[in-house]
C-alpha cells in the first residue's frame, strides 16, 4: 500500500494514516495554521513562525514512534496517534495568552461543571466530542476515548503517558521545533537515543514508562534542554513583555473600549455557539479586526499597533522579591489573584512617572508582572524526578535517584521576579534613571501595598 | 488553598523538619482530614503532592523559610546522602503572625490538630508517617468498606508499595485515633 508521507523540517517524513489525512483537513485541523505556537516571540527571534498546526503533526508523529518502540497493537497505536494530532485543536489566539484571558474572565460555577481545569483543555475536549466535521471521521464513543485519554481519566498507564505525562510527545515535539524555529540550539537533545532508553515497567497491576538505566543520561540531556528553553527562550524579557502587552491590550478592549466580539470570544460559554465562534478566531483575524475593525480608536488598537511596529513598551523595573519587606514580598508573589492591588499598584507607578515628566501616560499603560524562575532541579521536579529507572539489576528506582546531574545541583531554587513595563521613551539618561527607578519604587510600591492591605 | 499557611504553621509548632517526606505526609494528614482539597497523588514512595513541594520551594524563595543541609555519609551508588532541614526564619514568622489575623480558623484547626498527630504518632520517623500515609490513602479510597489487612495490603501493591502486617496494623491504630476522630 502506498505510504502517504508529508516532509516535516524537524522530524523528516511524517507518515500519515488514512485516518488522520482525513482529520488534518477539518476546519479545526486547519485553523491551527493561524495560531503561532509562541505568539510574538518572532520579534525577538524572527523565525519563530512555526504554528499549532505543525506542531500537531509533529506530536503525533513522536506518539506513533512511542507506539511502534512499545509495540502496540493497531488500535491502540491509532488512537494515542489521533489524540496527539487534535491536543491542540482548542488554542485561542495568540496561544498561551488566551489562556490567560479566558481565565480571567471564566465564570467558576461554569467550569466546575465541567470536565477539565484549564479553559483550553476544555474548549478541546468540546471540539473534539461535538465539532460536525470531526465526528463524521470518529464515532461518539471513540471520541469519548481521546478525550478520556487526553486528561488523563483511563487506568492505561501506557498510553497516558505517551500523550500526557513527563516524557510525553506534545514536550519531545515542542523542544525540538521551538529551537529550531527560533534558530537557537538550547533545546536540541538526541530523540532518538531518548526513544530507544524508554522501556516499559510493569508491576502486578500496571505498567507505565520509565528509562532504562544506561537512558538516564539521555533524560538529563532532555532536562538540560527544557530548562534551557525555558530560561533562554520562553522566559526571554522581550518575549514576556511581548505577551504582557497583548494581553493588557485585549483586557482593555474588553474592558474599557467595551469592543462586543472581544467581551464574546473571551467571555466562555457553555454552550455550541461559543465554541463555534471560538473557532473563527486566530491571531491575523483577531489582529486585524483590532487594528482595521470598526471600532473606535482605543487602547486595544493603540497597543497593536505598538506591537505591529515593534515600538514595544520598555522595561522600566526589575527587582528580586525578596527585596522587598516581609508581608508586600508575599503580596507580590500573590498578585495574580489580585487584580484591585494591581491595578492600585500601577495606578500609583504611573503618578510617579508622571510626576517625573512622562505625563503622557495612562494608568492602563503600566503594566505589573510577577516571575518565578526555577533551577534545572526545580522545573525537573515537576515533572522529570518521579519518572522510574529501570536498573541493570531490574530492580526500580527513579530519576531523581539515579541522575548525578540531579544529585549533583544544588537543592532546587525557585525565585520570583517583579517587572514592570510602560510605553517611555528614554533618552540619553536611561541606565542612570533605571537605577535611581529602583530604590524608589521599592519603596513606593511596599507602601502601596501596606495602604492597601489597611483600607 | 491553605498550603502556605499549613506548611508555615508546622515549622512554628515543630521547630525543625527533617526532610521533605515527613512535610508531605503531615500535610497529607491535615489536608484529608479538613479536606482542603490540596493535590495529592500516589506516588513512588506514597502519596505526593506538586503543589506542597511547589510551596515548599516557593516558601524557600522568598525567603521564609530556611533549608541547612546535613551530610550522611556516600551512598552504595556512589551519591553523597544528604539530609535537609526546614524551618522558619524570621520574615517567615512575620508572615505566619499575619496569617494568624487574616485566616484565624484556619491556622488555629491546623495547629490543634498537628498536636493531635504529634502525641499519636513519631513525626520524625519518615517510615511510620509514609506508612500511614500510604494506608490512609487505601482507606479513604474505600471508606464505606471495612478492608482487611489483606486487602489494604493488596491494594498497596497494586500502587507498587510493600506493607507488612504490623505496619498496617500501627497505621490504622493511628489514623482511627488521628484522622478518622
Amino acid at each position: 500500500m502506498q505510504k502517504n508521507e508529508i516532509r516535516d523540517p524537524i522530524h523528516g517524513l511524517i507518515e500519515r494514516s488514512e485516518l488522520s489525512v482525513k482529520l488534518m483537513n477539518t476546519y479545526p485541523l486547519q485553523r491551527l495554521r493561524g495560531i503561532k505556537q509562541l505568539a510574538m516571540a518572532n520579534l525577538v527571534y524572527p523565525g519563530a513562525l512555526h504554528t499549532r498546526f505543525d506542531h500537531s503533526i509533529g506530536v503525533m508523529h513522536i506518539a506513533n514512534q512511542l507506539a511502534n518502540h512499545f509495540n502496540l497493537n493497531d488500535d491502540d497505536k491509532l488512537l494515542v496517534g489521533i489524540a496527539a494530532l487534535l491536543h491542540d485543536v482548542g488554542h485561542g489566539p495568540f496561544s498561551h495568552v488566551s489562556e490567560s484571558i479566558l481565565e480571567r474572565y471564566i465564570d467558576p460555577n461554569v467550569l466546575s461543571n465541567n470536565i477539565t481545569e484549564k479553559i483550553h483543555e476544555e474548549i478541546t475536549c468540546r471540539i473534539i466530542l461535538h465539532n460536525n466535521e470531526i465526528d463524521r471521521y470518529l464515532s461518539k464513543d471513540y471520541r469519548e476515548n481521546i478525550v478520556n485519554l487526553l486528561l488523563g481519566n483511563t487506568t492505561n498507564f501506557l498510553l497516558k503517558g505517551i500523550v500526557s505525562g513527563p516524557l510525553d510527545a506534545d514536550k519531545q515535539d515542542y523542544l525540538l521545533r521551538d529551537s529550531y524555529f527560533c534558530g537557537v540550539k538550547y533545546g536540541v537533545y538526541d530523540i532518538e537515543r531518548l526513544i530507544n532508553s524508554l522501556t516499559i515497567i510493569k508491576n502486578q497491576f500496571n505498567q507505565i514508562i520509565g528509562v532504562k538505566e544506561e537512558g538516564v543520561y539521555n533524560l538529563e540531556q532532555f532536562v538540560i534542554a527544557k530548562y534551557h528553553m525555558s530560561a533562554q527562550v520562553y522566559r526571554h524579557k522581550v518575549r514576556l513583555l511581548t505577551d504582557a502587552m497583548i494581553t493588557r491590550a485585549i483586557i482593555l478592549g474588553i474592558e474599557v473600549d467595551k469592543i462586543n466580539w472581544l467581551a464574546k470570544l473571551y467571555k466562555f460559554e457553555d454552550n455550541e455557539e461559543y465554541i463555534k465562534n471560538y473557532l473563527d478566531w486566530d491571531d491575523t483575524r483577531l489582529t486585524n479586526n483590532i487594528i482595521y475593525g470598526e471600532n473606535k480608536d482605543g487602547y486595544a488598537k493603540k497597543i497593536f499597533l505598538k506591537i505591529k511596529n515593534r515600538v514595544l513598551f520598555k522595561r522600566i523595573f526589575y527587582q528580586d522579591l525578596v527585596s522587598f519587606k516581609a508581608i508586600p514580598r508575599l503580596k507580590l508573589s500573590k498578585l495574580s489573584e489580585n487584580i484591585n492591588l494591581q491595578e492600585r499598584i500601577e495606578e500609583t507607578v504611573c503618578q510617579f512617572l508622571t510626576e517625573k515628566g512622562f505625563d503622557y501616560l495612562s494608568k492602563y499603560e503600566v503594566i505589573i508582572k510577577v516571575y518565578s524562575i526555577k533551577s534545572v532541579r526545580a522545573s525537573a521536579r515537576d515533572n522529570e524526578s518521579s519518572i522510574l529507572v529501570l536498573t541493570e539489576d531490574s530492580k526500580n528506582s527513579t530519576f531523581e535517584e539515579m541522575s548525578t546531574l540531579f544529585k549533583s545541583i544544588n537543592e532546587n531554587e525557585s525565585k520570583e521576579f517583579v517587572e514592570i513595563y510602560a510605553p517611555i521613551f528614554f533618552g540619553e539618561k536611561k541606565k542612570e534613571l533605571l537605577s535611581t527607578w529602583r530604590s524608589q519604587l521599592t519603596i513606593l510600591i511596599e507602601e502601596t501595598i501596606e495602604s492597601f492591605e489597611k483600607r | 488553598m491553605y498550603t502556605d499557611l499549613i506548611l508555615l504553621t508546622l515549622l512554628d509548632e515543630l521547630k525543625e523538619i527533617k526532610g521533605k517526606t515527613i512535610i508531605q505526609k503531615l500535610i497529607y494528614f491535615i489536608n484529608q482530614y479538613y479536606d482542603y482539597k490540596i493535590n495529592y497523588n500516589p506516588y513512588f514512595y506514597g502519596p505526593y503532592s506538586i503543589d506542597v513541594e511547589n510551596s515548599i520551594s516557593s516558601l524557600k524563595g522568598l525567603g521564609y523559610i530556611t533549608e541547612q543541609v546535613e551530610p550522611l555519609g556516600i551512598s552504595q551508588r556512589g551519591f553523597e546522602i544528604k539530609k535537609y532541614s526546614y524551618s522558619l526564619t524570621n520574615d517567615g514568622k512575620e508572615v505566619l503572625n499575619y496569617f494568624k489575623k487574616i485566616e484565624k480558623s484556619e491556622y488555629e484547626k491546623t495547629l490543634e490538630f498537628t498536636k493531635k498527630i504529634k502525641t499519636n504518632i513519631d513525626i520524625t520517623s519518615v517510615n511510620r508517617l509514609s506508612v500511614a500515609a500510604k494506608t490512609l490513602l487505601i482507606l479513604q479510597n474505600r471508606k464505606d468498606e471495612n478492608l482487611s489487612n489483606e486487602e489494604i495490603k493488596h491494594k498497596a501493591l497494586s500502587l507498587g508499595w510493600q506493607l507488612e502486617d504490623n505496619d498496617v496494623d500501627d497505621s490504622r491504630k493511628f489514623i482511627n485515633n488521628v484522622c478518622f476522630n
